[in-house]
């Protein structure tokens, strides 16, 4: 016995067969002596910690079961909280029913927002990469670019080693051909040969190193790769693009839908360097970098000194009241906060997503309360249990155990259903929401994951009070009252949920009101042009200049159509920025030159005569039909109100206008009209002064915009009609610019489903808890009312004895949550540029239909006893 | 042989049984098998084979003495039953008819 490990015994002891145990025992402790004789203490011990470790098996390892009280309370209590599920199945179900709705609501928000801000992290080592961005203050007028100019990535490369960039330059829209097969992709970039080292995409076809070392190759994606060169292997091959051959190098995989950046070619150039001056000093090239965390802040300090140096920014920055620093952006925060100029694509908004991240949870907490009002209520009929079980010998806590084991395997059952219904419903999610979650393990995993915890949680919540207020109950007053154990302090708890619940309704209805309003006010708000007629198609300008005259013609002439014309860019789009010098206003007004020959920079839209027309802008003063001059370079102007106000000019007509982009002669001309301002952005910003020119230039030739003169439906056969006779089989894309708005009012969309389900949730389960209380309390309430009405109450007076209550917890609701909601409200829709105001008339709303509510839920239980024969009433007790 | 299951390790256990008589317990046991058949016995191995053996009825058990060098825990001792002396023996005969059974070229195998 000495020596022997004291722990290893005890462990010996817990497991082992009891018959055993003792010839067991006996066995090891003679071995032990002997080893220790033989080889001293230490090596018999280890011996016997590997003795007793290969004794832990079957046949030795005693039965767990039925052997300690532990183990048989739990399954006791399982058992029977299964059988009262059974027993109870309406109610079981009409609660799981709540639970379920409320579960998979807050899955579904949850499998939104957790796609919303895991964008790009696909790829791997995403969190070593930035966008650099541009930040300008020009004269007080700030931008943010999150194209820059092109000096960055080369400095960064040259001068930082184990760091990488690579700019990304759009081309524009152009034909792909193989043979007589012809696509259009108007997302083709030049890249640097960096490209592989900043993006990890996976490889399909090639090398990752071996693509970036020829120039004059492009690399396709999979999808791409594909429509040009179906199944056969598309590496090696040759394509022409905007006229010139080159040969595929490598296919990578399409980025996934939840990317900021879906390109189709990428065309790897060492000819970005060798571009005009203009080109390299423009806003042009998105610069990403891969730099470690280490690195990071000392290449960002690095760069912002070095900035004044750097070509391009130097010219800027030399003139006084310009200001420009560099900010990097993370790969994966540029979907939900990337808001520069020139985004690649319509990112969403982090509050948007943050806001709907905060209805899952409003929607939970409510089903968590509707289920704890349900199960309180329904607690009160098992004092007569709860009691029983105490005489049995159950201790508090076992009692509380049971009601949370109740409590929480219905909630698992709950979250079992609510997964499987969500994951059922993905594919419609998806669709709806257009965005695109793949149902594979791990998301299946992380959905359970998520599942089970939250069941835990809400179980657990839910069920607390009920266990612990009946784990309380005295087996006396059980015993001798067990029918009429009325717990007077229970209707005050429940009359503390119901208050809650009601401000939690009050909150939501109001606020999503205001939200709604708010929205619909952004997307129906008068845009200053009408886009419910406005069909856009992209054209190629270099390919066919003269077709597209012949074209435009052709439609002109048709009677379904209003206008056409070809412009640079159009409302949805923001519209870019060029420069201009006025000439006569230098240094007056607003205007600062913010350039170094004398420049100011102003958002800009370019197209053919008929551009303002087509628009439907609305004419302030001068005239629409600004004409091209004789060697079609803008020589006339139109600005909005903004441009005119930004100007500080009294009569802006006939004011002189040089546009001094990338022209060493700039060309001249003056303002002919002035249009009302229109919004041409998203109305989160407030309409930006703007100037409009009109040319006939190729490059301006981006797209044809047509304003229709009847339903875009019967139109578009015919558009494609003309388009075959005088594109030939050019391929041919259109859209509706108010699909296009849609689109970028995408987000703000979803929000409002997201609201009205809240709404929704919140009423029913609002209705379902002040529908439970009053039936409840009438019950109680019998006799009194019986009484009552005997010595002659009338019904009103009833009625109002008896919702007196419910009114005075909706006023209390009302009164502490109206305030705090419109000042929540107002803040939030401070950063509109254009917002609603919060008038009486939506208190008064809220007001009204919350009162409608309570009203309209405790009247049924009233009215019923209250007219029921008073004899009943008093009998039957 | 169907009813008369015996793994390898059992049926050494069973036959050491058998040499120990009347003296076999557990660390009797161990110790023969470890000296005879030249390989490492784990106590766990051998009483999950000897409790194998006594639920199938080939071997039954008393306890005996105890001794200090045991700290006060008595030995138990095994004696194989009426129905595990058939089984070995059984064991031994299906063993040797499958012997006789391979034709003798076979059993003439040059190793290289």
């Amino acid at each position: 016995m000495n020596g022997f490990p004291k722990l290893l015994l005890r462990f010996l002891r817990w497991f082992c067969r009891p018959e055993l145990l003792q010839f067991i025992e006996g066995d090891l402790l003679e071995l032990f002596e002997e080893h220790q004789a033989a080889k001293g203490l230490f090596r018999a011990r280890v011996m016997m910690i590997w003795e007793v470790l290969k004794l832990f098996r079957p046949g030795i390892v005693r039965s767990f079961q039925n052997n300690s009280p532990g183990p048989v309370f739990v399954h006791s209590m399982i058992r029977s909280s299964f059988r009262r599920l059974l027993r109870e199945r309406t109610y079981a179900a009409t609660n799981m029913l709540g639970l379920v709705v409320g579960l998979v609501a807050y899955l579904c928000v949850w499998i939104y927002v957790n796609y919303e801000r895991h964008f790009d992290e696909f790829l791997p080592g995403h969190e070593e990469v930035y966008r650099i961005d541009e930040n300008w203050n020009r004269s007080g007028v700030e931008e943010k670019w999150s194209a820059i100019k092109a000096r960055v990535t080369p400095y960064v490369n040259a001068n930082f080693p184990g760091v990488a960039s690579v700019r990304l330059f759009q081309g524009i829209r152009a034909e792909l051909q193989v043979g007589d097969k012809t696509i259009d992709s108007d997302k083709n970039f030049y890249i640097d040969s960096t490209f592989m080292e900043v993006f990890r995409y996976a490889v399909v076809e090639g090398e990752a190193k071996a693509m970036m070392q020829q120039p004059g190759t492009v690399i396709l994606t999979e999808t791409i790769a594909q429509k040009l060169f179906g199944n056969r292997p598309a590496l090696h091959q040759a394509l022409t693009l905007k006229g010139r051959s080159y040969m595929v190098s490598g296919v990578l995989q399409d980025p996934p839908a939840n990317s900021h950046l879906h390109f189709e070619v990428l065309i790897v150039s060492r000819g970005l360097d060798r571009m005009k001056d203009f080109q390299l000093n423009d806003n042009m090239f998105y610069t990403y970098v891969r730099v470690s965390e280490h690195q990071r802040d000392h290449l960002l300090k690095t760069l912002n000194e070095e900035l004044s140096s750097l070509r391009g920014y130097a010219q800027d920055l030399g003139i006084e009241g310009n200001s420009c620093y560099l900010s990097m952006l993370p790969l994966h925060d540029i979907h939900l906060h990337g808001d520069a100029e020139r985004e690649l694509e319509q990112n969403s908004s982090a509050w948007v997503v943050n806001l709907i991240e905060m209805i899952g949870w409003f929607i939970l907490i409510m089903s968590g309360i509707n289920y704890v009002n349900l199960s309180t209520s329904r607690s009160m009929g098992r004092i007569a249990e709860a009691g029983i079980r105490k005489l049995h010998g159950s201790q508090h806590w076992m009692i509380a155990l049971q009601f949370l084991t109740e409590s929480v395997l219905l909630c698992l059952l709950s979250m079992v259903i609510a997964v499987g219904v969500s994951y059922l419903l993905l594919p419609v999610f998806n669709q709806y929401f257009r965005i695109d979650v793949q149902a594979n393990w791990v998301f299946v995993v992380q959905l359970v994951q998520k599942g089970t915890i939250l069941a835990l949680v809400v179980g657990a919540f839910a069920g607390i009070y009920p266990a612990l207020s009946l784990a309380r109950v005295s087996i006396m007053g059980v015993l001798r009252t067990i029918s009429s154990n009325k717990g007077a302090g229970r209707m005050g708890v429940r009359r503390g949920f119901i208050t809650f619940q009601l401000m939690i309704s009050v909150f939501t209805i109001m606020a999503t009101t205001v939200i709604y309003r708010q929205l619909q006010f952004i997307q129906d708000k008068n845009l200053g042009f009408d886009r419910s007629r406005l069909m856009v198609i992209p054209l190629n300008p270099f390919d066919r200049y003269d077709a597209i005259g012949r074209f435009k013609e052709s439609l002109m002439g048709e009677p379904e159509i209003a206008n056409a014309s070809t412009v640079y860019t159009y409302p949805g789009l923001r519209f870019p920025f060029f420069t201009y010098r006025f000439p006569n206003l230098n240094r007056t007004g607003q205007v600062n030159a913010t350039l170094d020959d004398g420049s100011v920079w102003m958002r800009s839209v370019f197209g053919d005569e008929d551009m303002p027309q087509t628009f439907g802008l609305e004419l302030v003063d001068g005239r629409l039909d600004a004409k091209t001059s004789e060697d079609n370079v803008p020589n006339e102007f139109i600005v909005n109100e903004a441009a005119v106000r930004f100007l500080g000019v009294e009569n802006p007509i006939g004011e002189t206008v040089e546009f001094t982009y990338a022209n060493e002669n700039p060309d001249r001309g003056r303002i002919v009209g002035v249009v009302r301002d229109f919004n041409y952005a998203s109305l989160h910003h407030a309409v930006e002064p703007m100037i409009m020119s009109a040319t006939d230039i190729g490059w301006s030739k981006r797209f044809m915009l047509i304003s229709l003169a009847t339903a875009p439906k019967e139109v578009a056969t015919k558009v494609e009609g003309l388009w075959r006779r005088y594109m030939g089989n050019a391929p041919l894309t259109y859209h509706f610019l108010n699909d296009e708005y849609k689109e970028l009012y995408k987000n703000e969309a979803h929000l409002k489903v997201f609201l009205i389900v809240l709404a929704a949730i919140s009423i029913v389960i609002s209705i379902l808890g002040l529908l439970g209380m009053s039936f409840f309390a009438m019950e109680q309430r019998k006799h009194e009312i019986g009484i009552r009405k005997v010595l002659g109450a009338s019904v009103l007076s009833i009625v109002s004895i008896t919702t007196r209550e419910y009114l005075l917890m909706m006023a209390k609701a009302l009164l502490v949550v109206i305030p705090v909601t419109y000042w929540l409200a107002g803040q939030w829709l401070n950063r509109f540029a254009y917002a609603i105001a919060i008038g009486p008339g939506i208190v008064v709303g809220t007001v009204g239909f919350v009162a409608a509510l309570v009203l309209g839920s405790v009247g049924f239980n009233v009215m019923r006893s209250a007219m029921k024969n008073p004899v009943q009433m008093i009998d039957n007790g | 042989m169907g009813k008369f299951q015996l793994g390898e390790f059992e049926e050494i256990v069973m036959l050491t049984v058998g040499v120990l008589f009347g003296n076999a317990y557990g660390v009797s046991i161990k110790k023969e098998i470890e000296e005879r058949q030249q390989r490492k016995v784990s106590v766990g191995a051998l009483q999950s084979a000897l409790k194998r053996l006594e639920d199938k009825g080939y071997l039954n058990s008393y306890e005996g003495e105890s001794t200090s060098a045991r700290g006060g825990r008595p030995k138990r001792y095994f004696n194989m039953t009426a129905q595990g002396k058939h089984a070995i023996e059984e064991t031994r005969k299906m063993r040797n008819q499958l012997y006789d059974a391979i034709p003798k070229p076979a059993l003439d195998v040059k190793f290289r």
